[in-house]
């Protein structure tokens, strides 16, 4: 069953220049979708729509059957979705401990071991760990939110490749293991040749690649 | 993770801004610290100076054709006789005491009368008869006459007249030993007709007033005869007895308004015949430099105030623009607005408190100073003060600046005729020991005024300072991140 499901989405930043225009399509937990397109189709503009960040011109979005708009935005935001930027967007004076127990109160430690953070790094300033354990600690603190949904916004966009293969491996382990619904906004075909579903957008119509 | 852990870790983790705050705090509440302990310590000194000083309002009769008791006879040969047929009677006296707040009263009226004692004659000559009269002063009472009050005469032996005597007189040590006379004897007095009255106390001079040396027989102060109504009723036969103007003093003048109007409203006297003036002209110009310096620290704190949210709010609103990307990100968390701002609030309260704390220390050994030198800039350069008061402004600064009464006896009611007003000192003169000195101390109750006011402020500030980014939709702030 669709945990997410796109209606009749249309937006538009300039009025008749629609980017996004008449988006139907539905998001099941359990697996990873990858969502390709060129700069400025609109992959980000869908990703904040699904995240309640912004809200759309036309159409609804459904969580689980509800409008989103039903529990509030902000409830949507912390209930349903977790969000993982391409910038990590942690929290600059906080260790990755306290950055990850923004969202969780317990497991926080745990679950840094498990995604490779040492515990000496777990409570080190999360400014002083490298650009793969950031982003580590940020689907840490998507994971240890507990929603079934992650929105992922490039996050092997600063990455090596090395690096970017395993954060791509945690993000996919995560959808079939612990049964997420994993969306990744991305540029890398390689990203993308992992997921289970792959959705290419352009000029604002969504298709199954 | 809770909105005060969050405060609390920014606050720690960001040691730089939170000192620059804790320093921008510590300032502002400072001053405004200062200015509330200097407003109490004016207050302080005001209430002071109210309570040494007093004030005083006359009952008097009103005599003029507006008074339906007012007479006017003409003996045809050019004279005129003004009286009233309803002048201030002791009831009336009585019904004005029992209202709150009046310390005492004055009552006296005086009357040429003619005696066979041996009398002091005047340095003034005059015609005729009037040189062989003395004053007989009908009182209420001697022990609060202005005469006894300021020092000028004082009881020696026996005692005073208080009202409830019958034909009592109290007369001068020098004229007693001129005329060997002793308590217990008789004296004879006539005006209209005769009274016999009977010695109960006798005065001497203790301060010659100068504004009594050179006078007619009748004012020279060795010749002055107190005596009690009943004396006043057999002198004068049928004439109604009472006083033409009563003075009654107050504890504080600032009530004297309240007090007077209470006065006005007592249905038991006809008004139509009487008049009520008030006298706290002393008062007002010796508390003038305080209120002035009162004034002007009200405006000092609201100023201060007004400046530090506008500050407070300016230095948040740049903090607040750096902080876009971790609004962003807890918003992106769910983390709703209001506790986002309730952590910005968190932090600077923090800080705040301790130093709000801190203040005591820093205001305690600046708001001396301060008041002092506000002070000094109220007190007129001039001695000529209106009314007779003058405030003196001594050289140099000091730790303290005093109001002093140079003379506590001259405080009290001032004789009839006698224009100079008691002296009293505003000095920034740590030597005297009668005084009333602005102490400015700081207690509980000016840190409690402070951190409410801190607290407004720095809502205020907090509120404004995180409007412009917080109007923004959680989008546009992401968008403003990258």
């Amino acid at each position: 069953m669709a945990v997410l499901e796109m209606k009749g989405i249309c937006y538009a930043y300039e009025k008749g220049r629609p980017i996004l225009s008449n988006i139907n399509t539905e998001f099941e937990v359990g697996k990873m979708y990858a969502v390709l397109g060129p700069s400025g189709s609109g992959k980000t503009t869908m990703l904040s729509l699904i995240g309640g960040l912004d809200i759309p011109q036309k159409g609804e979005i459904l969580f689980n059957g509800e409008n989103i708009s039903q529990c509030g935005l902000a409830c949507h935001r912390r209930s349903h979705v977790s969000l993982i930027f391409q910038s990590y967007n942690l929290i600059d004076y906080m260790t990755p401990m306290e950055n990850v127990a923004l969202t969780a109160k317990k497991g926080v430690l745990s679950l840094l071991l498990r995604l490779g953070l040492t515990a000496e790094e777990a409570k080190r300033n999360v400014m002083k760990l490298s650009g793969g354990q950031q982003q580590r600690v940020a689907i840490a603190r998507a994971l240890a939110s507990d929603t079934p949904v992650i929105l992922a916004d490039e996050p092997t966009g600063n990455l090596d490749g090395d690096t970017a293969g395993e954060i791509t491996g945690i993000l996919k382990e995560s959808a079939h293991e612990l049964n997420k619904c994993v969306i990744v906004v991305t540029h890398s075909n390689e990203l993308a040749a992992q997921a289970d579903v792959v959705l290419n957008l352009k000029r604002g119509s969504l298709h199954m690649a | 993770m809770g909105t005060i852990k969050r405060a609390f870790l920014y606050v720690a983790r960001k040691k730089g801004k939170s000192i620059l705050l804790f320093f921008i705090l510590l300032i502002m509440s400072t001053f405004v610290l200062t200015g509330l302990s200097t407003q109490k310590a004016s207050q302080e000194a005001q209430k002071n100076l109210r309570e040494a000083l007093g004030g005083e309002f006359y009952v008097s009769v009103e005599l003029s054709e507006s008074n339906p008791y007012f007479r006017r006879v003409d003996d045809g040969e050019g004279a005129l006789d003004l009286y009233t047929e309803l002048p201030v009677t002791r009831d009336m006296i009585n019904a004005i005491m029992e209202i709150g707040g009046i310390e005492k009263y004055d009552a006296s009226a005086q009357t040429l009368v003619s005696t066979n004692l041996t009398i002091f004659p005047g340095n003034v000559p005059l015609k005729g008869e009037l040189n062989n009269k003395i004053y007989a002063r009908t009182v209420a009472g001697t022990e609060n006459n202005s005469f006894f009050q300021s020092g000028i005469m004082e009881l020696t032996e026996g005692k005073h007249i208080t009202g409830n005597e019958s034909n009592a007189a109290v007369i001068s040590r020098d004229m007693a030993d001129q005329n060997s006379l002793q308590i217990g004897d008789s004296i004879s007095l006539q005006a209209d007709e005769e009274a016999e009255v009977r010695i109960i106390g006798i005065y001497e001079i203790r301060k010659p007033d100068p504004a009594y040396a050179s006078v007619v027989t009748y004012e020279k102060l060795e010749n002055q005869i107190f005596i009690d109504t009943s004396a006043l009723q057999d002198l004068f036969g049928d004439m109604p007895m009472g006083f033409y103007e009563v003075a009654f003093s107050v504890y504080d003048p600032a009530q004297l308004d309240s007090i007077m109007s209470e006065v006005k409203g007592l249905s038991a006297i006809d008004w139509r015949a009487f008049e009520v003036a008030a006298d706290n002209q002393t008062y007002l110009d010796a508390a003038a430099p305080l209120q002035k310096l009162q004034a002007l620290v009200s405006s000092i704190i609201w100023v201060i105030a007004l400046v530090s949210a506008v500050i407070l709010s300016l230095i948040l609103t740049m903090w607040g623009r750096s902080r876009i990307h971790e609004t962003g990100v807890f918003l992106s968390l769910g983390i709703g607005k209001m506790r986002i701002i309730g952590q910005y609030l968190a932090e600077v309260l923090m800080i705040a408190v301790i130093a709000f704390g801190c203040s005591y220390f820093t205001s305690s050994a600046v708001a001396g100073q301060l008041a002092n030198g506000l002070l000094q800039q109220n007190i007129p350069a001039s001695k000529e003060q209106a009314a007779g008061v003058t405030i003196t402004k001594k050289d140099g600064f000091s730790e303290d600046v005093v109001v002093s009464i140079k003379d506590d006896s001259a405080l009290s009611d001032m004789p009839s005729g006698q224009d100079t007003a008691p002296e009293v000192e505003v000095a920034a003169d740590g030597a005297e020991a009668d005084r009333e000195q602005i102490r400015v101390t700081i207690d509980s109750y000016n840190m409690l005024q402070l951190y409410l006011i801190g607290i407004i402020v720095i809502i205020l500030s907090v509120g404004i300072s995180s409007l412009s980014v917080m109007r923004l939709k959680p989008r546009e702030i992401l968008s403003k991140m990258s």
